[in-house]
């Protein structure tokens, strides 16, 4: 594949402030996400799984640059100019990127404002470019994204709490879509929903990928999930990447302990085999504060050694992916 | 197997603005001693109610309940509030969803550990906590002699979910209910929940009441499986069969729907339309069949009793299997 590198990140870093006691002074850093590098080409699905309070919401965030972060975030414009998109921009830079990259968040129901109709959502994007000028062929327009998202025309008239959840999350795409995007980032979008209901979403969202050649960053902690939409997966764990690679092979052959740890605690459905009541994985994830010079996993992998507690794995290749540990 | 608990044809509905809310409507079903018996469908399904009304947690003028709940040969839809008290905590216990939210955030985990056994057991404070700290040892929880002071903000989803089962299981009772206990819970943290509440139930000779919308955990832990619908069981089989081969279209829509990598590449198989909401759910008609892609005219004129699969042509291991659906009793037309 030759298509170009729509996005990439060097040294992606985000800390929140900590604040304790009476007066609220700053008492530490929540690393939330530490260095993290990654690429993604037009037309691509790139996968990030982790447990809660991993940092991949907060990636999320970053690269919508609805947080500030620290690093280099490269884009590369419409008209094929390259520029870092992190910190102030240019307000023309800065519309071109908000209309480029987009967001569907993952509750449905508090993400769509109760009080707009559809057709207000679907609209404030359009006017906030200056795209809806025209008011007729905007609602034209509104119409056919409808109905790219499945949903009559109808709709429009109507608000948020008359729909179901998975119709929600349509609403919530269509919304995304509303500015033919290059890049959507889909933080759970179906962890809210229905498991009957779950699928559909997907569909639509693999649908519109074929057709407009979008690219998506695909959040979530439900590895199946994962595998099913990405062409390439990034493993977070403390904020870091623990292994990246293609999705088939993290899933085929995972060479991070973490990885394989969380590969073996999936449902596996047969209940002939029962995998689960016989894997194990010690301990929980540790508290996002937490900081350590060495390996984040350390206290729970079955492999560590005292050279895990004071030296951090450095992400080298193995085996044709990207690996931070010392022992894969 | 001595049969420990059977409801039958339980109902509970509620009355709203929007009308009555028939949540759970004719529900029938028994475990057994020792037995898991997990109940699945996705919200709205009336998985919860059912079980909430198990441990009597339904009251007032606004709440409509009928039918018969068994346990342990004692009727409890006809005994009064102060023995359902009695039972509930002492020989029934409850695992609730979101292990944040059941706590009470002004009190220890010592002071509701405490409550909630002398509630049941006349003995001293002390006897109490010492027996509290057994049952967060047995948990797994790490220094239960220090944690045991600690506030429930102090500890992690996956620990409070411990400290909710060492309560659950303090008073040794014969069933313990767990409605979606994994559901707020990480993956890695889920094969540890599981793997101890099947470990506990064992150890005590429990039965298990295990409410989930996930297939996949039901596999790893059911004997037998419930499927429910818009208020009512469409199908019941023992866990091998349903996974082997379900029959009722709901429960092959279920399974049919798992993200696997294999599938990629190509779409999923989804469930057209979505659950419908309890105040729209269409009576004397199959309320799946707005949904079915089997749906002839008699799904829409009449409602499908739960009946014994026919045996004949069926897939093999479908003792007890039963089913509500046409197709499997004199077909949709």
């Amino acid at each position: 594949m030759s298509a170009t590198t729509l996005l990439s990140g060097r040294g992606l870093r985000k800390s929140f402030p900590v604040r304790r006691g009476v007066l609220m002074l700053v008492r530490g850093q929540l690393k939330a996400l530490h260095s993290f590098d990654f690429d993604i080409r037009a037309g691509e699905t790139l996968g990030v799984v982790g447990e809660s309070g991993c940092g991949k919401t907060t990636l999320g965030r970053v690269l919508a640059r609805i947080h500030e972060g620290e690093g280099s975030l490269e884009y590369t414009g419409r008209d094929g100019q390259r520029y870092d998109a992190l910190g102030k921009l240019d307000p023309k830079r800065e519309l071109a990127f908000r209309r480029d990259v987009q967001m569907v968040f993952q509750d449905p129901y508090s993400s769509l404002d109760p009080r707009m109709t559809v057709e207000k959502i679907l609209l404030e994007p359009l006017e906030a470019h200056g795209m809806a000028k025209d008011k007729a062929a905007a609602k034209a327009y509104l119409c056919e994204l409808l109905a790219r998202v499945g949903l009559h025309a109808d709709a429009l008239q109507r608000y948020p709490h008359e729909f179901s959840g998975g119709q929600r999350q349509r609403i919530a795409v269509a919304r995304a879509l509303a500015l033919k995007p290059r890049l959507i980032i889909c933080d759970e979008p179906t962890s809210a929903l229905d498991v009957s209901v779950q699928s559909q979403v997907i569909n639509l969202l693999k649908e519109i990928q074929e057709r407009e050649g979008l690219a998506y960053i695909f959040i979530s902690h439900n590895l199946d999930l994962v595998r099913y939409v990405s062409d390439r997966i990034y493993v977070m764990y403390l904020g870091r990447v623990v292994e990246a690679g293609e999705s088939e092979l993290l899933f085929s052959d995972p060479a991070h302990p973490y990885t394989q740890a969380l590969l073996r605690s999936i449902p596996n459905w047969d209940p002939q085999a029962r995998s689960l009541l016989n894997a194990e994985l010690r301990g929980e994830a540790p508290s996002p504060l937490w900081d350590p010079p060495g390996c984040p996993f350390e206290p729970r992998c079955p492999k560590a050694a005292a050279r895990c507690r004071s030296e951090a794995p450095a992400q080298r290749d193995v085996r044709g992916r990207l690996v931070a540990c010392h022992f894969a | 197997m001595a049969t420990l608990l059977e409801l039958k044809d339980s109902r509970t509905h509620f009355c709203t603005f929007d009308g009555i809310v028939k949540a759970s409507d004719g529900v029938s079903f028994h475990i057994d001693e020792g037995e898991v018996l997990a109940l699945v469908g996705e919200s709205g399904s009336g998985k919860s109610v059912t079980a909430r009304s198990i441990m009597g947690l339904y009251s007032g003028s606004k709440i409509r309940q009928s039918g018969s709940i068994v346990f342990k040969g004692e009727d409890l839809s006809k005994a009064n509030p102060q023995r359902r008290r009695e039972l509930r905590g002492r020989d029934m216990g409850m695992i609730f969803q979101e292990p944040m939210s059941a706590f009470d955030p002004l009190s220890s985990i010592s002071e509701q550990m405490v409550e909630a056994r002398l509630t049941h057991f006349k003995e001293s404070r002390e006897e109490a906590r010492a027996l509290a700290i057994e049952s967060l040892r047995q948990v797994g929880i790490p220094e239960p002699e220090k944690r045991i002071d600690d506030y429930p903000h102090r500890l992690s989803g996956g620990m409070l979910q411990r400290v909710l089962i060492s309560i659950a299981i303090m008073n040794k009772p014969k069933l313990l209910i767990a409605d979606e206990p994994t559901t707020a819970l990480d993956v890695t943290i889920q094969a540890q929940v599981l793997r101890l509440l099947n470990g506990l139930r064992k150890e005590m000779g429990a039965s298990l009441l295990f409410i989930t919308h996930d297939l996949g955990v039901v596999a790893e832990i059911a004997d037998r499986v419930h499927v429910m619908y818009a208020g009512k069981i469409v199908e019941k089989a023992s866990v091998r069969a349903l996974f082997s081969s379900a029959l009722h279209p709901y429960s092959k829509g279920l399974l049919d729907a798992r993200v696997t990598g294999e599938r990629k590449g190509k779409p999923l198989p989804a469930i057209p339309g979505s659950v419908p909401r309890p105040s729209e759910i269409a009576e004397d008609c199959c309320r799946f069949a707005p949904r079915c892609p089997h749906a002839g005219p008699r799904c829409l004129r009449e409602e499908p009793p739960l009946a014994a699969a026919p045996a004949a042509g069926g897939p093999r291991n479908d003792e007890g299997r039963e089913l509500a659906c046409w197709l499997y009793n004199g077909g949709t037309e």
